[in-house]
């Protein structure tokens, strides 16, 4: 394991168990993210690119579980840990940003409730949560931060939304951040701003990103390495430049040659 | 799947309940006014096997105050099937109450199955007369809207405002405290219905609404002019599977209403029986200690209205197609 | 949050308006009238039953009859009973406070036990205790309320453990101030849990189903991701979620408890409103039954108003 990388996924194999026969999920992928790069995983809807993300944090549902493999997170073969040890893992140095933010959040609480919630958790240093939650939602870029703090999830837009969830993400000052298909429920614009953000976190902080999409644009925009998934598998993984320039395996060629091109003349399949 | 299992078995019960109120003269050994004025309090009579099944006829006697039934050994008295018309019985003097007798001597389990009559037919035509007020109201008010909704549901509101019982308590009020029983039954009947239309209405209603979202934009289409005749009879079939299970839902409620009534003396009368009318006697407690058999009545509206809960369950489980089935 | 409850309680009105009419209205369906009973009485003169007559506007039309109950009622005077020959409302006062304190008893004890084994069986499903009480949960919604009560009294009165009936001992008044306390307490008991239970089961189903439905949500996956313990994710952010519709249904319950304690209260000889209607009703004491019927639904919209603004401060989204 090179010192070079964060996260490194080797052999990882998990299955999905209904009435004692076992489905595999995921079958064996191999991928790794350097520190401070953004690595995109991508594919279509149900090839399992969630579930990476969940087995990664342990937080797999009921019938699922991690077979075989390792998960390597800063030298730590993390998918043995007890669900204690993840805990302090998660939040903290991994952490998570979900697709529908609106979803993310728990609609009964105001975001400073939800982000305070965080702070308190891994900074016990901090002794004014609310200066701090301030701080972070100042540092996602949400205007009013003294009067934000006391809004609820549905008094916000979607991309003040998903910014909160940002400042979650980032509360506990991680190591590497997991996002799953952070723009796809926003609007162009506004996933162009998220997009921003999140380079300016990586630069700032440090941090890795695991970048979770189907959208090939946002890998050509965001991403230093792409892993392309498909049924469970890993079948191409490298440089984002190589990946689109000269892919080799026919499935990545087929997702880059579905993207409409507005210079080319495209024949419609029937 | 084990719903439907229970439902099954709900439905085999009410069946079986059912049945044997129907063909009361059949499946009772003694009609409901049948008294044997010494055999009052009765307890339940032991059936011995030799091995044929065998009952002693009981001796009265008095010790201390205390009325006692010793059987009296030495004759044994034969279960006769299919005598007199009936699926079993015993001859005089001795008698065969399964379930011990009443105040008066009167056997509980064929009081127990004459009554089934009223308690369970009452809820029957009680839901039937409340579904079709509730069908009626929401589905008009639901279509058409505007005002005839508002008021519909204004009005519908208000009665949903009063508590149940005190309604139902008013309402009987308004009829003279001593009415002959038909008149009673058919007034506890309509009392009923009135006081479960409106949640039923309501939640037609809502149904209507959204299914006249659904269907107006293919009516439109499709044929114009005077579609509303027509549209009231695809739409509100629609919601029949829903009115269903609601209605089976709700059978408990009419029953328990029934009983409660009789039970405090404003339902069905002596001689006349229903299983609330026949637990009137259970509210004095000394009676109760004595002879606990009185509380029979009760344990069947308890399976009445547990078969109906397992039924009314299943049918929802079958009707609502987002369940999946657990494994 | 003011605007909103101001905005219920003006709604409020002309349900209550309302309520006053239809018990009028049934009231007006009955046989007989005030006068009926008195002509029974021998003591009342004729003239002193024209006075009356006059007096109460007997023959004057229907409306005119009905707004002058409704100023009665609203200036708390409900009319004199038939029977007792006292005001309705010196009779109601009395039973009103023993109902509402057997009907809040029984809600307490319903929301005590229903949520923590809601949670409870969330938290394990499909495991024993799972199983378990949901079964029992069938069985209780299954029991007739009297049924129960007869069931408890004929347990009570065979093991002389809890009182057979009625709010205290004959022997109250001469307890000291703990007695009296626990005296209250064990009447409280048996006609408390019987109506309790029924609806003990079918909230604590709908708070297993509620709970289970939450934790699949994503917050809460994110709030697990976030760091935070299962029992926090649990306790903190699924619960106060769940609890939500219950809140709705527990508007819906007030019907069946102000019911079932009515019928209760009979069986218990308990002495609230439930047993004055009944005897109400058998004296045909028509003053004092359109007053129990208008006062029971007072309750009942009060305790929905209740419920309304319970709703708004826990779920943040119904206030707007």
């Amino acid at each position: 394991m090179s010192s070079e990388q964060i996260l490194e996924i080797k052999n990882l194999k998990v299955s999905f168990f209904s009435n004692k026969t076992e489905i595999p999920v995921i079958r064996g992928i191999d991928f790794a993210i350097g520190k401070g790069k953004i690595m995109a995983l991508v594919g279509e809807s149900g090839c399992g690119k969630t579930m990476t993300a969940m087995s990664i944090l342990g937080l797999l549902p009921h019938n699922t579980s991690i077979v075989s493999g390792e998960v390597l997170f800063d030298g730590k073969e993390i998918s043995k840990y007890s669900d204690r040890q993840l805990q302090k893992i998660r939040g903290k140095e991994i952490s998570l940003i979900f697709q529908e933010p609106g979803l993310a959040l728990n609609p009964v609480y105001t975001i400073g409730n939800q982000i305070g919630e965080v702070v308190k958790l891994h900074n016990r240093s901090v002794k004014n949560v609310k200066k701090e939650t301030i701080r972070l939602l100042n540092a996602v870029r949400i205007p009013n931060p003294e009067q934000r703090i006391n809004a609820y999830p549905h008094e916000l837009s979607g991309g003040m939304q998903q910014r909160a969830l940002i400042a979650m993400a980032i509360a506990g000052q991680p190591k590497l951040i997991i996002a799953d298909e952070p723009t796809t429920a926003l609007d162009v614009t506004v996933q162009a701003q998220i997009l921003i953000l999140l380079k300016e976190i990586v630069r700032e902080l440090n941090t890795s990103v695991l970048l979770i999409t189907h959208d090939l644009g946002i890998v050509a925009e965001v991403a230093d390495t792409a892993a392309v998934m498909y049924a469970g598998k890993i079948v191409e993984f490298g440089n984002v430049y190589d990946i689109f320039h000269s892919p080799t395996h026919p499935y990545t060629k087929g997702l880059l040659a579905s993207i409409p091109r507005l210079d080319k003349k495209q024949k419609r399949q029937s | 799947m084990k719903n439907h299992k229970l439902a099954l078995f709900g439905a085999i019960i009410l069946f079986a309940l059912y049945l044997t109120a129907i063909f009361a003269d059949f499946f009772a050994p003694y009609s409901f006014d049948t008294e044997k004025r010494q055999k009052a309090y009765h307890p339940p009579v032991k059936i011995h096997f030799d091995p044929m099944p065998y009952v002693y006829d009981y001796k009265v006697e008095f010790h201390e105050g205390i009325k006692t039934f010793t059987p009296v050994i030495d004759k044994k008295y034969y279960i006769k099937f299919f005598s007199k018309g009936r699926l079993f019985g015993v001859d005089e003097p001795a008698n065969i109450f399964i379930l011990g007798s009443d105040w008066n001597g009167r056997d509980i389990l064929s009081r127990i199955i004459y009554g089934g009559r009223i308690s369970l037919s009452v809820g029957l035509i009680g839901i039937f007369i409340s579904l079709f007020l509730g069908l009626a109201a929401g589905g008009i008010s639901g279509y058409f809207g505007g005002i005839t909704d508002n008021v519909f549901m204004r009005l519908v509101e208000l009665l949903m405002c009063f508590p149940s019982f005190y309604l139902m308590l008013a309402l009987r009020a308004v009829f003279p405290i001593s009415m002959s029983s038909t008149s009673v039954y058919i007034m506890i009947t309509v009392i009923l219905a009135f006081i479960g239309w409106p949640s039923l209405a309501r939640v037609i209603r809502g149904m209507v609404l959204s299914l006249k979202a659904r269907e107006y934009v293919l009516a439109a289409k499709s044929l114009g002019g005077n579609t509303s005749r027509i549209l009231f009879r695809h739409i509100l079939p629609q919601t029949f599977s829903y009115a269903i299970v609601s209605a089976t839902l709700s059978i408990p409620g009419y029953i328990l209403s029934e009983s409660a009534l009789s039970l405090l003396g404003l339902g069905i009368t002596e001689p006349h029986t229903s299983w609330g009318n026949m637990l009137n006697r259970a509210m004095s407690i000394s009676d109760m200690q004595l002879h606990p058999w009185i509380l029979w009545p009760g344990i069947f509206i308890c399976v009445t209205v547990a078969a109906f809960n397992f039924l009314g369950d299943g049918l929802r489980d079958m009707l609502d197609p987002k369940k999946c089935h657990e494994a | 949050m003011t605007r909103y409850i101001i905005t219920r309680i003006i709604h409020a009105i002309p349900l209550l308006l309302g309520i006053t009419l239809i018990s009028f209205f049934i009231m007006q369906m009955a046989p007989g009238d005030y006068f009926t009973k008195l002509q029974l009485n021998p003591e009342i003169s004729k003239d002193t039953m024209e006075q009356l007559r006059l007096r109460f506007g007997f023959d004057k039309p229907l409306i005119i009859q009905y707004f002058k109950w409704l100023s009665g009622v609203i200036r708390m005077d409900l009319g004199n009973s038939f029977v007792y020959q006292i005001p309705v409302s010196v009779l109601i006062k009395e039973r009103l406070f023993n109902t509402l304190l057997l009907s809040i008893v029984s809600i307490i004890i319903i929301w005590f036990i229903a949520i923590p084994l809601g949670i409870l069986c969330a938290t394990h499903r499909n495991k024993w205790i799972d199983i378990f009480l949901s079964g029992t949960s069938f069985i209780g919604i299954s029991i007739p309320s009297f049924f129960l009560a007869f069931l408890l009294l004929y347990a009570a009165s065979t093991t002389g453990f809890l009182p057979t009936g009625g709010i205290t001992d004959a022997e109250h008044s001469s307890y000291t101030i703990f007695g009296k306390l626990s005296d209250y307490i064990k009447h409280l008991i048996i006609p408390s849990f019987v109506i309790a239970l029924a609806n003990i089961a079918g909230l604590m189903r709908i708070m297993r189903s509620n709970m289970l439905d939450e934790i699949n949500q994503p917050y809460t996956i994110l709030a697990r991701a976030k760091g935070l313990s299962a029992a926090r994710t649990t306790y903190k952010h699924v619960l106060r979620n769940a609890i939500n519709p219950l809140i709705t249904i527990f508007g819906y319950q007030i019907s069946g408890i102000l019911s079932g304690a009515a019928l209760t209260e009979i069986i218990l000889s308990w002495p609230g409103m439930g047993k004055l209607m009944l005897d109400a009703i058998l004296q045909q004491d028509l003053y004092l039954v359109m007053a129990n019927l208008f006062i029971s639904s007072m309750l009942l919209i009060v305790g929905n108003l209740f419920a309304d603004v319970m709703l708004a401060m826990a779920d943040p989204r119904i206030r707007k």
